[in-house]
């Protein structure tokens, strides 16, 4: 085979291997859940970016929306970029299978950096700047504007990938993700400390730079992204030995801070240890902490900047945050431990105490990793530091019971070391409506606040606050349900897990 | 020189040490059996022969040109380690046209050279319709294995081939193996914890201990009963 038809071949699987990917492997409603995500995504992005003009305009009264826009566009990227740091991946994991086969590494390479393309993080953006440039370029100005404009936010997104790209492709690590850290710490000190309406100018001439058709500013971006994927190719042809799976990883056990403390804790101490070594101990899980730092940064950011300044708009994107990691770790109730559920079975575990134990370890999680987003509230935003507070004790309550109840309901195996963004492996679709359910629970009591004679934030923080403290303080005895019920279906689940 | 030269090889992984070979040579069309505990070092070499994992120091040649930065050896070298090496969301039918399509096979080729390998894979695998994420362990193991070896290459490297697998296909696998051996002269390289799988079979026998040679032995020549009485001087 030559290393074209190589190539098309490793396309082709690529697409096998997406199509084929176990949550399309799922059930009709978990495709139709997800197609109604992304209609909801695209709809909420498209509404955003129809209304940027005019909330730009509000901002900044003496400029167009577009000279507004391109004004801030350099930090909405070096934004972009921060989160490409930590979140974005290669997608590595078919490599070692083809590393014995007469596959060139160069041809694997070229491979890894291309499929590396079709990323959701070089797609959102436009999601929403496509309905703003139309509104605010291709209208007022004309067509070729607005595909410039395109073509700019593309070759800005692409420096963005292509950095990443490199940074984590490069074999010395330490100097590659220098590159990207510099970048955006230039732009922190000179767009935020130094002189922020200087940056905000040059940030503005870059974007008008752009839709005039300028060729260097075209130029240059390009020969940047050359440069930095053919050093990333240099660089996956030089360290395939990390992507072939050969780890001698060595671990420190039961030292850590945490594990330490665990152990000391009456009754339930050695469960949480159990809990903490498997959430930290797998990529799936792990991964799914990790980005805890990013959401106590985030979120109090994100409110601090709010052109909406209404609190109630969020109510049930907040429920999703308000409990910390148990909201999506509750859901696969067992499914977790499900490797090793035959040994639990069969050793002298008391279910209801090894369910209080997983209920107590999530609510004290929760509340930790929720403690300090509140605190930050509280400076500038008390009325969501509130609404926050009651969507805690709301979501930790009510809304664990009913991710426990239905989770024991599934039986399928998950591999928690299996890391994927939005994979649902092991759940079934409905698994996938109860995040829905909690979410939009949320709604009713909205609707219950409007009929308090009080603000509708603070009706919201009350009638969540009270009906979470109710389920909480009860906890004994729906967690005892929960647990007379799995013993039902224990058999089943059982038999299920072994695959 | 050898077909397969080790020269001077170490690995070590960080601080630990995985295995260290002086000078090991390997004539084209010889069968040999790699012996050894858990941690012995028997997968960590067929890694370094693979080219998936880089050594500390020294070389290995294959066909006189060296493994490492060269893909030469890859268009001879049919090769099965675990189920890391299989492509899980391919039935057993596309991986193993895929692989033979990689070796320059056509389809029709591939079908008739699949026919050798039809009682040992029984009826579980071909034409089933499931993914190899969905077989057994098993079954994975003999797609691993029928892809290494319909492409019939000129070296095959297999290790712990006999994992997994029930009595009768063991049996199977053994005479496989000793069929392509002798009819096309195939230079091989199998890992076994078992030295009764290896028995019979091979000309040659390498026992690693603790990432070392601790004995090369050529049957029928050299008694293999001495690699057993030195097992269970280990076992006490």
């Amino acid at each position: 085979m030559t290393s074209f038809q190589i190539f098309n071949s490793l396309v082709y699987q690529g697409w096998l291997s997406f199509r084929r990917a176990h949550y399309f492997q799922r059930s009709m409603s978990i495709k139709a859940l997800m197609f109604f995500v992304a209609v909801v995504f695209l709809w909420y992005a498209y509404l955003l970016g129809m209304m940027l003009p005019s909330l730009l305009q509000q901002i900044f009264p003496d400029k167009e929306a577009h000279e507004a826009f391109f004004s801030i566009w350099l930090y909405a990227y070096a934004a972009d970029l921060t989160m490409r740091l930590f979140l974005q991946k290669l997608p590595k994991q078919l490599i070692q299978s083809y590393l014995t086969l007469p596959v060139g590494k160069g041809t694997l390479a070229g491979y890894i950096l291309a499929r590396s393309w079709f990323s959701i993080y070089n797609l959102y953006l436009f999601a929403l700047l496509i309905p703003f440039y139309k509104t605010a370029l291709q209208y007022p100005l004309s067509g070729q504007a607005f595909w410039l404009a395109i073509l700019g936010s593309t070759l800005l997104a692409g420096i963005n990938h292509a950095i990443i790209t490199w940074a984590k492709t490069w074999p010395f690590r330490v100097p590659a993700a220098s590159l990207p850290v510099f970048l955006i710490a230039l732009t922190a000190l000179f767009g935020i400390v130094i002189n922020p309406s200087l940056f905000m100018a040059f940030s503005e001439q870059v974007g008008k730079a752009f839709i005039s058709g300028n060729i260097w500013v075209i130029i240059f971006p390009l020969a940047i992204i050359g440069l930095l994927q053919y050093m990333s190719h240099r660089g996956l042809c030089t360290s395939f030995y990390d992507w072939s799976g050969t780890t001698n990883a060595t671990v420190n056990t039961g030292t850590s801070f945490p594990e330490q403390l665990f152990a000391r804790v009456p009754v339930y101490g050695l469960f949480w240890q159990l809990e903490w070594r498997l959430i930290t101990r797998n990529k799936r899980s792990k991964g799914g902490l990790r980005q805890w730092p990013l959401v106590i940064i985030g979120l109090p950011l994100f409110f601090y900047f709010d052109p909406f300044d209404n609190a109630s708009m969020y109510t049930y994107l907040l429920v999703m945050v308000a409990g910390g990691y148990g909201f999506f770790h509750l859901q696969y109730t067992f499914s977790w431990e499900s490797r090793f559920f035959d040994m639990i079975a069969s050793r002298q575990t008391d279910i209801h105490e090894f369910l209080r134990a997983k209920y107590y370890f999530y609510l004290a999680l929760g509340l930790l990793q929720i403690l300090p987003v509140l605190i930050i509230l509280l400076f500038f935003r008390p009325d969501l530091a509130g609404l926050l507070t009651g969507l805690f004790l709301y979501v930790t309550g009510p809304v664990f019971a009913f991710l426990m109840h239905t989770g024991i309901g599934s039986s399928t195996r998950i591999d928690p070391n299996k890391r994927a963004s939005f994979n649902f492996e092991g759940t079934s679709g409905t698994l996938f409506v109860v995040v829905f359910v909690s979410m939009f629970s949320v709604i009713i009591l909205m609707g219950f606040a409007y009929l308090l004679p009080l603000a509708t934030t603070t009706g919201l923080a009350l009638l969540t606050g009270v009906s979470g403290l109710i389920f909480i303080l009860l906890h004994k005895i729906w967690l005892n349900a929960i647990a007379k019920h799995f013993l039902r279906k224990k058999y089943h689940n059982l038999t299920k897990y072994r695959g | 020189m050898g077909f397969i030269h080790i020269d001077n090889i170490r690995k070590e992984y960080g601080k630990q040490f995985a295995l260290t070979i002086e000078d090991i040579r390997i004539p084209e069309g010889t069968l040999t059996g790699i012996v050894g505990n858990n941690g012995a070092g028997k997968t960590t070499l067929l890694r370094l022969m693979l080219d998936l994992t880089e050594a500390t120091r020294g070389n290995i040649t294959i066909d006189s040109q060296p493994v490492a930065g060269n893909e030469h050896w890859k268009a001879f070298t049919g090769s099965y380690l675990d189920e890391g090496f299989l492509i899980d969301f391919l039935t057993p039918e596309e991986y193993i046209y895929f692989t033979g399509k990689l070796y320059g096979l056509q389809p029709e080729a591939i079908d008739e050279r699949l026919k050798r390998f039809t009682r040992f894979m029984g009826d579980e695998i071909l034409g089933q319709k499931k993914f190899i994420r969905n077989l057994s362990a098993g079954n994975k193991q003999k797609v691993g294995i029928v892809a290494a070896m319909v492409v019939e290459p000129r070296l095959l490297i297999l290790d712990e081939p006999f994992n997994y697998l029930d009595p009768s296909s063991q049996i199977l696998i053994k005479r496989l193996l000793q069929e392509e051996h002798e009819v096309r002269k195939t230079a091989m390289l199998i890992s076994s914890h078992n030295l009764n799988h290896l028995t019979g079979i091979c000309q040659r026998v390498i026992l690693l201990e603790k990432g070392k040679i601790i004995k090369d032995l050529s049957p029928p020549h050299d008694d293999l009963d001495e690699v057993e009485r030195y097992f269970a001087l280990q076992a006490g």
